[in-house]
Formats: structure tokens, C-alpha cells, sequence
């Protein structure tokens, strides 16, 4: 895996690779999301920002398979999908780090890696198959150092890592499947400096690989550090869409706020 | 917002960084190996649970005039405790979900009801009393783990459910009498002994299947270019299990053999240790006991694996009845029940199994089972009133559930890891 | 599941001990049967059908026994489930259904007190018959029970006839939490307890067995040979299913039907055992006598009479005019005469008999 060199050059495609057109999400009574339109490059970081309550997770839910939306469409590289579970956006290569990392503390950093799609070997042919650890070891210890993740052995237990490392593996392992778009749900929020550095640096080095990367965050720094775009939901709907160097941190929050309204919502 | 539709960009798979040119220390150092990390924590958990039992044994022995650790009692232990530690298997298994199996001791119960009347009273062969009883244990394993992992209900529940029901098939055949089996092929299963070669001849192969095993990780590691654990630490491990299987092996053959039981338990225990960390479903039980929603993010069946584990405890309950009647040569209501349960879960957290789930492997059941089975077979030995060895069992238990959670909490033992670090 | 049997209350038997005669007194009600034939309703309560078999025996021959003494009569039957609580609303649905006479198993004997309080209070006042167990702290009409206190008894005097002087006995009694289990044991030790005082035996090896356990008493049987190395000329042992884990254990060491064993409950697998010659007693409770005693009491009640006996127990309440059935010591050459003749083990269930 992870053979051939991105391509940078295509980083500021012209076509956004995922499209999201008039999503609507409904739980009962509460309209999650009201139409809502959201796009991610390839080789571009996209903050998706908004106040608690504001929808985002609900959509990155619904890019990720977890909700089956109630109606607008979803393309990637333009071609309509329908979710019905995560698996079938992982295999559509959407790959999601929920803010809870969805870690097995229990399990060392390989198994977390390879989990539920575990490599094996023939034993006995045609009756058992074993793990194929040495290849998973190694396969996780190279995509680790490609990232640049630092951990002490890939046989830890995920349990003895820090915050900042297991952030990492909950990338890495997203990362591992080679997916088009990893999207993550607030990497930073509960580390503390250094490693909030680290999740970030990782962050950029996912843009380099030419993946469309998205991030929830509600850490402006963050966003001006990292994002190239940064999309703003409010009350179910998007109500702003920026280049980042094209604006200033106040503009960001009053879109957040809705103390300015933003009348063009443009794509590059 | 663009609304023409250009074909969709090729991204490039990401390439790996140049690890060396940049000299970052990216390089992952695997100093572990094959998932064994000797972790204080680890030690700290098992090590009082050594010391335990060495302070049983020694005890019992001076209080028995040296009998407590001679051969027969060790080989009579084997034999009358086995069973209990095959049913464990099972319990380890459920407590890797974080579950809970309460019917096992009357599900036990119903396997000893039916192989004796399949044997006694119904007069099938030995062979298909014994698979009957498998068979249908495993069954009602499986049908409590549907309601389980189907139908979502809690297992405390479902299985309190089971206990009840199988309290009452089991009593329904047994019809409150006893029933002798006189077949001597299931009698064999507890009252017989491996010949001395044959118990030779087994140890030999286990041990030269370990090392085969090892050589084998070692060429597949050096394949992979990983780095391996030094060939002394494999060597010195070869020959501990190998001096260890001897003197087991020894003692045993000097008074009459290495107990079926104990041969069968053995099998089963290599078994399950296999296709729980061997194999692609027992890494996924793991998954599902360390956290339950991200094994089903990552598109792991929890419904199946839940299910699959609940009928593994069903039938390891079979395998136990069959053995205690193997063992009692009888089956009767009072054969097996409830006090079972306590006993084997003892089994499994003495031996290192986590009531929360995820933590723990088969190999529990050998030395939790050896702790239970000393203090039983030492405490009959000296005629102890009963009312003490219930306290003591309680009080062991706790014990062994307090180590688990304190070694669980991350600040659980770290005064004494900070106190060895310095040192 | 020995809920049943934990339940039972310090009292049962032992007070029963002191006050009952040798022998049952002839019956008072042999007459009652030429009596006109009565309507009525008999409600009898058992403890639970699933922890013992004999039950079914005491229903059969007790509604056989009642049918030919008063045919209008209908018996109503119910099962506590080892629960006292439900034995309780039982007794009130009895009651409520307007039955005549309440015959009891009770689960827990002090607890059972409620079921005469509330059947006296009945109008019209339903008698009780403690069957079995005796029901503690309230005046039961009549008590009909099996000598309980002799089983011990006739177990040690077994022994006694049969282990030659200087032998080492092995005791392996029932649940140290079953009150019955410390009554079998005493009378017991009230044979051989002098007998270990003057050395006349030594009393190898003794320990209660939690639930009755077999196959731990099975264990015990292997621990207790180890430590005596073997030298054990006789074991006492409280039932037949703790005995059937006894002779695993002495078959192991090739010691079965060498050494005398006792039992009690005369079951089929008893009995099997004593026929291989592995068990050499086993006590008879005569299921089939005590039913018709219990017949013959409930048809003087439901002609409105009170049964007398010179036999009393006390209840805590007072002393109950009781019936006493005896117990029956039953080996290889009495079998067929007693367990078998009265149909309480099938010849069939016992091929190891050859009757
Ligand atoms: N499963 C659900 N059932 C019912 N309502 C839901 C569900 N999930 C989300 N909602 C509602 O939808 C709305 C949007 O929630 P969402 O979680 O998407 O917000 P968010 O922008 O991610 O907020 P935060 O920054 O706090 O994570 C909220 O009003 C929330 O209560
Ligand atoms: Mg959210």
C-alpha cells in the first residue's frame, strides 16, 4: 500500500471531491439539517464550524454512513452515494475519527489499526486461517512512521498511550485504508499544547498526501493553523463558506455568532 | 458553488515519507513481541496471586502432614477439579464481553441430567449420550445469546431467565432421584488415567510444537523485517515449559497417570487459547469486550460475535456435565448448581479475566482453577468445617476482583511504579 | 436450590424428639371409614415437587388412601415451588375456594405458622395437618411424620454392627445449613459418639457437605482416604446420593463393597447400589403408611372430629397429637420385602436386583 507519490499538483482540483447538495436530516420533531450544501478538495483541510447544536456532527454523520439522510444527495467525485452503514462509506473511502476515537483501549496499537479488517493467513487450507500478525506489525509500523507518529511500540496497548498519541492512532488508522477523505471530529479538543501541535502537524501532512480532510473544531486557532477553507453551520443550515486567507478570525465568529450575515457563500 | 460535473479527481495514494533522509525519529521501535509486553501492572496483578498460592500450598501442606502436596492429592485435585475449570473457559470468554452467564451452574446441571438419562435411562451409547448433551447445551447457550445479542436484552436478565428454565428441565429429568451411569466409557472421562509413555509422548509434542511455533514467528518476522525477541528469552521459555510439563508429568505418573480430566482440560484450554488470539474472531471478541461501538464501526458483526460467545459458554457447560458424570458416575439435582457459578467466575478473575470485559485469556482458568481447586481439595483434606470455606472462597474472590479494579484505575499502582522507577 | 432445605427451621424434629413414643399408637379412626359418605374439599399443600421425588408418592397414595375412605371428597393439590410466600397465598386460595381441611408440607416451619393462624380464623375454622415437617409457633390440628430422629439411630447402630473394634469411621454428614442434616448426624453420634470416647472406634474423618453435594462428597470420600491412608472400615454417610460420590470415591481405590456404607431415602439408585453390593443399608421412609395415616386423620377431621393421640410433639405452641411413622433400616435381604413390595422403587428401575 502507500506506494505511489501524490500528487500535489491536482490539490486545488477545480471539482470539489465530495459534495454534499440540500442535505436534510430529521430526528422527529428537531431539523437537524435544512438543506444543507457542503464541498472538500482534495489536498485542502475544511474546517466545519458552528456553534454547539449547530448540525455538524449530524452531517459529517451523515458523509460517514452513521445517519441515512432524509433527503438531499451526497456525491463523491460526482457520483451519487447511499450510506446505509459506515461500512459503506469506508468503502466508498470516507474514513471518519470520531471525537471518541473509537479506540479498543484492550487491544495494542496493531489490532486498532487492522481492526475489523484483520489480515490472515492459511493454516490449514481451506480451514484455518490465522492472523497475520508480522504483516500487520509491519504494515503499522510503516504507515506510523510515514505519518511521523512517535509511539514506543506498536505493541502497546492503545490504554498505556497518551491523549495525543492516541489521537494519532485514530488517524493512522483511518489513514491506513488510503481513503480520499478522512474526516475529523474535533481532533484537539481535549489535548493539551504539545500534543495538540502534533495532531495538527498531522493534520497538514494528511493535505500533503493530497486527501480531502475535514475538521470539526471550535479552536479558531486551529482552524487559521490549519484549514485552507472553512464552512459555518448554523441553527441546521451552512451560512457562510470562506477561504481562510481571504478573512480574518472576527469574520469567522461572527458567522458562527450570526452577528453578520454573509450573503455569498462561494467556493474558490 | 461549481455545478458542472467533471470527472471526479484521481488522488494519488499517499506516498511513505522518507524515513531515514529526514533522520525525524519516525521509526517505530518494536521492543515487544508477539503482544507480550512485561508491564508492572501486569506483574502487580498476578504476582500476590503466586504468592497466594504458595502460601495455600505450603499451609495446607504442614497442616496435613506433607499429604496436601503429595501426588495422589495433586492427582485426585486434577481430576475433581477439572470440569469446573472447563466450564471457566466459557466464563472467560463472556466476561471478555463484559456479560454475565448466570445459568451456567444449572445449565451444567441439565448437561449432567441428560447425559445420565441418555446414558442410564434411555440406553443410547456413550458416544451420542455425550454429543446429545453437548449438543443441546449448546443450543440453549445459543438461544439465550439470539435474545442477547438479537433482541438486545440484558444477559443479566436472559440468562436469570436461563437459570430459572434450565433449574426446571434439569429437575423435570432428574424427577428429584438419582441416576447411576454405569457406562464405562463415560466413567473414563473422570475416573481414568493416561498411560506414563502416552503422558510422555504428549509432553513431548507440546513442547516441540511450542519451539516449532517459535521458529516458524522467528523466520516469518525476519521475512517481515521485524525486529524479534532474543533467542535466549525463547530458549529459557522452551525449557521452563518443558522442566515445568516434566514435573507435572512425573508427579502424576507416580501415582497413577495424568488424569483424562486433566488431559481433557488441557485440550480445550490450548484450544480456545488458540482461537482467541490466533484467529480473526477471537481478535474480534476482544474488540467487542474493549469497546463495543468502535468493533461496530469498524464493521465487526457484535450481533454474531455476542452470539457465537454466548453458545461457547453453552457448550463448555455441556463439556462440564459430561465430565461430572464421568467424574460422580451418577447425575442428581444436587450433582451441580448455582455455588458452580460462583466458583468458576472465581476461576476466571483469580486468574486475571476483568469483570468489565476485554481483559484476560484462557489461560485463567489454569491457575484460578488452581487456586479454587487447592483451597477445596486442602480444605477437605483437613476436614475443615464448611462454613469457613465459604467464607474463604468470598474472601478470595474479593480479593482477586479488588486487585483487578485497583490495577485497572491508571493511578492504581503508580506510587509503587514511580517508587521502582526511581530505584 | 436447596432453598428448601435451608429453610427448614431449627426446630422441626428436634422438638420432636423428646415428647414422641416408640411406636404409633393404634388408630383412633379405623371406624371413620363405615361413616356416611361426606362432600368436602381437602387442600394439601407441598412444599416443591422438584427437589425430591417421594411427593408424587405421598400425593398418589395419599389421595388413593382418602378416595377409599370418602369418595365424594376431591383433593386439591398444590406446589409452593419451595416458596413459603407462595405456599401462603395458596392456603388462602384454598381457603377462599372453601376447602375443609388444609394438609401442609410447609417450606419454612416457623413461617407456616400463618397458614393454621389463618385457616382457624376461617369461618367455618379449617383444621391443619402438619405432613412431614412440623409446623412451629401455632397449634396444628394433627402432626403425621416419619420417626426422623431414629434415622441417625439405625444408621449408627448399622455401623456398629458391622465395623469390628479398633475401625476407623468416616463421616460424611449432609448441609451444615439443613437443620435435618445436624438431627440425622446427632442421632447418629448418639450411638457411636461413646463408642469413639472409649477408643472402641476411631472417628477418622468428619465434615458436613454444603448442598449435599454428591460429587463433593465424593471429594471429600477421596480426601478423607488419602489422609487415613486407605484404613477406613466404615463410612457413615447421610443419603443415598452423597453415598453414590462415597463409592466413586471407594471404587477408585478399589475399596467399594469392602467396607460398610450407609444411606437413607431408599432410592432407585440406592437400591441399585446396594444390590452391586457397594451400599450396604439405605433408610425406608414408608411413604405408602404415612399417607394412610394421614388419610385416616383427614377423614375423621372431615367428619368433624378431632384426632387424639398420646403422642405429642411440640410445636412452641403447645403439643400436637401426632402420628409417628417409623423408619426402616433396609439392606440386600429385606429390599424386596419393604421398597419393593410397597411399589416405592419399580423392580424395573432395579435390574441390578435380579428380583
Ligand atoms: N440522535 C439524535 N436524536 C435526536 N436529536 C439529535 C440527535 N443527534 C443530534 N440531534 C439534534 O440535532 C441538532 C444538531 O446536533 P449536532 O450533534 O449535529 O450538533 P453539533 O453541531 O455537532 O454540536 P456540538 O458542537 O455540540 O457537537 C441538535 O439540536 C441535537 O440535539
Ligand atoms: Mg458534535
Amino acid at each position: 500500500m502507500q506506494s505511489e507519490a501524490p500528487s500535489y499538483s491536482r490539490a486545488t482540483a477545480e471539482e470539489p471531491l465530495l459534495q454534499v447538495r440540500g442535505l436534510v436530516k430529521n430526528f422527529g420533531a428537531v431539523e437537524a439539517l435544512r438543506g444543507v450544501d457542503f464541498e472538500a478538495s482534495v489536498g485542502q483541510v475544511t474546517a466545519l464550524l458552528g456553534d454547539n447544536g449547530a448540525g455538524k456532527s449530524t452531517l459529517i454523520k451523515c458523509i460517514a454512513g452513521t445517519h441515512v439522510p432524509d433527503g438531499g444527495e451526497i456525491l463523491l467525485g460526482g457520483a451519487p452515494q447511499h450510506f446505509r452503514t459506515p461500512i459503506d462509506a469506508t468503502r466508498a473511502g470516507i474514513e471518519t475519527v470520531y471525537q471518541d476515537l473509537a479506540l479498543c483501549d484492550n487491544l495494542d496499537v496493531v489490532a486498532n489499526l487492522f481492526l475489523g479488517r484483520e489480515e490472515g493467513q492459511t493454516l490449514i487450507p481451506g480451514v484455518v486461517r490465522t492472523l497475520d500478525e508480522e504483516d500487520m506489525e509491519k504494515r503499522a509500523s510503516e504507515a506510523l512512521s510515514t505519518l511521523r507518529i512517535n509511539i514506543p511500540s506498536v505493541r502497546n496497548q492503545v490504554a498505556q498511550l497518551s491523549g495525543g498519541q492516541r489521537q494519532s492512532i485514530a488517524v493512522a488508522k483511518a489513514v491506513l485504508w488510503s481513503p480520499q477523505v478522512v474526516i475529523l471530529d474535533e481532533p484537539t479538543a481535549a489535548l493539551g499544547v504539545a500534543q495538540t501541535r502534533q495532531v495538527l502537524d498531522l493534520v497538514l501532512r494528511l493535505r500533503e498526501r493530497g486527501l480531502a480532510v475535514i475538521v470539526i473544531t471550535h479552536n479558531m486557532v486551529d482552524v487559521f493553523e490549519v484549514a485552507d477553507r472553512a464552512s459555518v453551520m448554523r441553527l441546521g443550515s451552512r451560512v457562510a463558506s470562506f477561504n481562510i486567507k481571504e478573512v480574518t478570525p472576527d469574520d469567522v465568529v461572527a458567522a458562527i455568532t450570526g452577528s453578520r450575515s454573509f450573503e455569498t457563500v462561494a467556493q474558490a | 458553488m461549481s455545478e458542472a460535473k467533471t470527472p471526479r479527481p484521481t488522488v494519488a495514494a499517499p506516498a511513505p515519507a522518507s524515513i531515514a533522509a529526514d533522520g525525524s525519529p519516525a521509526a517505530v521501535r518494536s521492543t515487544a513481541f508477539g503482544g507480550i509486553t512485561l508491564s508492572w501492572d501486569k506483574l502487580l496483578t498476578t504476582v500476590p496471586i503466586y504468592i497466594g498460592l504458595i502460601v495455600i500450598w505450603l499451609y495446607f501442606d504442614s497442616q496435613t502432614a506433607g499429604k496436601f502436596i503429595g501426588a495422589r492429592n495433586l492427582s485426585e485435585m486434577a481430576q475433581e477439579f477439572s470440569y469446573e475449570a472447563v466450564l471457566a473457559i466459557g466464563v472467560v470468554f463472556v466476561l471478555l464481553l463484559g456479560e454475565i452467564d448466570l445459568s451456567l451452574g444449572y445449565l451444567t446441571l441439565l448437561s449432567v441430567a441428560l447425559t445420565a438419562s441418555f446414558s442410564a435411562l434411555s440406553q443410547y451409547s456413550a458416544g451420542v449420550s455425550i454429543l446429545l448433551a453437548i449438543v443441546i447445551c449448546t443450543l440453549c447457550g445459543l438461544l439465550q445469546g439470539m435474545l442477547i445479542a438479537w433482541v438486545r436484552m440484558p444477559s443479566f436478565v436472559v440468562t436469570l431467565g436461563g437459570f430459572l428454565i434450565f433449574e426446571g428441565i434439569a429437575y423435570h429429568i432428574l424427577a428429584g432421584s438419582t441416576i447411576n451411569v454405569f457406562d464405562p466409557f463415560i466413567s473414563s472421562i473422570g475416573t481414568y488415567y493416561l498411560s506414563n509413555t502416552v503422558s510422555w509422548i504428549v509432553a513431548v509434542i507440546v513442547v516441540a510444537a511450542y519451539v516449532l511455533a517459535k521458529v516458524a514467528n522467528y523466520r516469518a518476522r525476519a521475512k517481515a523485517g521485524l525486529p524479534h525477541a532474543p533467542v535466549a528469552r525463547t530458549v529459557a521459555a522452551a525449557i521452563a515449559i518443558g522442566v515445568v510439563l516434566a514435573i507435572i508429568v512425573a508427579t502424576l505418573n507416580s501415582y497413577r497417570g495424568v488424569p483424562v480430566a486433566l488431559a481433557i482440560l488441557a485440550a480445550f484450554t490450548i484450544v480456545f487459547w488458540f482461537f482467541a488470539s490466533k484467529l480473526q474472531i477471537g481478535r474480534r471478541i476482544y474488540a467487542v469486550g474493549g469497546n463495543l461501538e468502535a468493533a461496530r464501526r469498524a464493521g465487526i458483526n457484535t450481533t454474531a460475535v455476542r452470539w457465537l460467545v454466548f453458545g461457547i459458554s453453552g457448550m463448555m457447560a455441556g463439556v462440564a456435565g459430561v465430565m461430572l458424570v464421568g467424574y460422580s458416575a451418577a447425575g442428581s439435582t444436587t450433582t451441580a448448581g448455582p455455588d458452580l457459578l460462583l466458583d468458576v467466575i472465581s476461576i476466571a478473575v483469580i486468574g486475571g479475566v476483568s469483570l468489565t470485559g476485554g481483559k484476560g485469556t484462557v489461560w485463567a482458568v489454569l491457575l484460578g482453577g488452581l487456586v479454587i481447586a487447592s483451597l477445596d481439595s486442602g480444605l477437605n483434606l483437613m476436614a475443615t468445617d464448611p462454613y469457613y470455606v465459604y467464607v474463604i472462597k468470598g474472601a478470595i474472590l474479593l480479593a482477586a476482583i479488588g486487585i483487578d479494579v485497583i490495577g485497572k484505575r491508571s493511578s492504581g499502582f503508580s506510587w509503587l511504579r514511580r517508587r521502582t522507577a526511581r530505584a | 436450590m436447596h432453598l428448601r432445605k435451608r429453610l427448614i427451621p431449627v426446630i422441626t424434629l428436634a422438638l420432636a424428639v423428646p415428647t414422641i413414643a416408640a411406636f404409633p399408637i393404634a388408630s383412633h379412626v379405623q371406624a371413620a371409614s363405615q361413616q356416611a359418605r361426606i362432600k368436602g374439599k381437602v387442600a394439601f399443600l407441598f412444599s416443591d415437587f422438584t427437589t425430591s421425588a417421594r411427593w408424587q408418592f405421598d400425593k398418589q397414595f395419599f389421595i388413593k388412601d382418602l378416595k377409599k375412605l370418602d369418595p365424594g371428597v376431591q383433593v386439591v393439590v398444590y406446589d409452593a415451588k419451595a416458596a413459603q410466600t407462595n405456599q401462603q397465598n395458596q392456603a388462602k386460595s384454598a381457603l377462599t375456594a372453601g376447602a375443609n381441611l388444609i394438609i401442609d408440607v410447609p417450606v419454612d416451619s416457623a413461617q407456616a405458622a400463618s397458614i393454621i393462624r389463618a385457616a382457624h380464623a376461617n369461618k367455618p375454622r379449617v383444621p391443619v395437618i402438619a405432613y412431614d415437617r412440623l409446623i412451629t409457633g401455632a397449634y396444628e390440628d394433627a402432626y403425621a411424620s416419619f420417626d426422623g430422629a431414629s434415622v441417625g439411630v439405625q444408621q449408627g447402630n448399622f455401623l456398629k454392627a458391622h465395623v469390628a473394634k479398633g475401625g476407623t469411621i468416616v463421616s460424611i454428614a449432609g448441609s451444615p445449613t439443613d437443620n435435618n442434616a445436624h438431627l440425622f448426624y446427632n442421632g447418629a453420634m448418639s450411638v457411636l459418639k461413646p463408642l469413639f470416647d472409649s477408643h472402641y472406634y476411631k472417628l477418622g474423618y468428619d465434615k458436613f457437605t454444603p448442598d449435599w453435594n454428591d460429587a463433593t462428597a465424593q471429594q471429600e470420600m477421596a480426601s478423607a482416604l488419602n489422609q487415613l491412608n486407605n484404613k477406613v472400615n466404615g463410612v457413615l454417610v447421610a443419603n443415598d446420593g452423597m453415598a453414590g460420590g462415597v463409592i466413586t470415591a471407594l471404587q477408585a481405590q478399589k475399596l467399594a463393597g469392602k467396607i460398610p456404607v450407609t444411606g437413607q431415602d431408599a432410592t432407585a439408585a440406592g437400591i441399585q447400589q446396594i444390590c452391586l453390593g457397594n451400599q450396604s443399608m439405605t433408610i425406608y421412609k414408608p411413604v405408602i403408611k404415612l399417607a394412610q395415616r394421614a388419610a385416616n386423620i383427614a377423614d375423621k377431621f372431615l367428619h368433624h372430629k378431632v384426632f387424639k393421640s398420646a403422642v405429642k410433639t411440640q410445636t412452641g405452641a403447645g403439643g400436637t397429637p401426632s402420628a409417628i411413622i417409623p423408619v426402616i433400616t433396609v439392606t440386600k435381604a429385606n429390599l424386596a420385602a419393604t421398597v419393593i413390595k410397597d411399589g416405592y422403587v419399580a423392580k424395573s428401575a432395579v435390574p441390578q436386583c435380579h428380583l
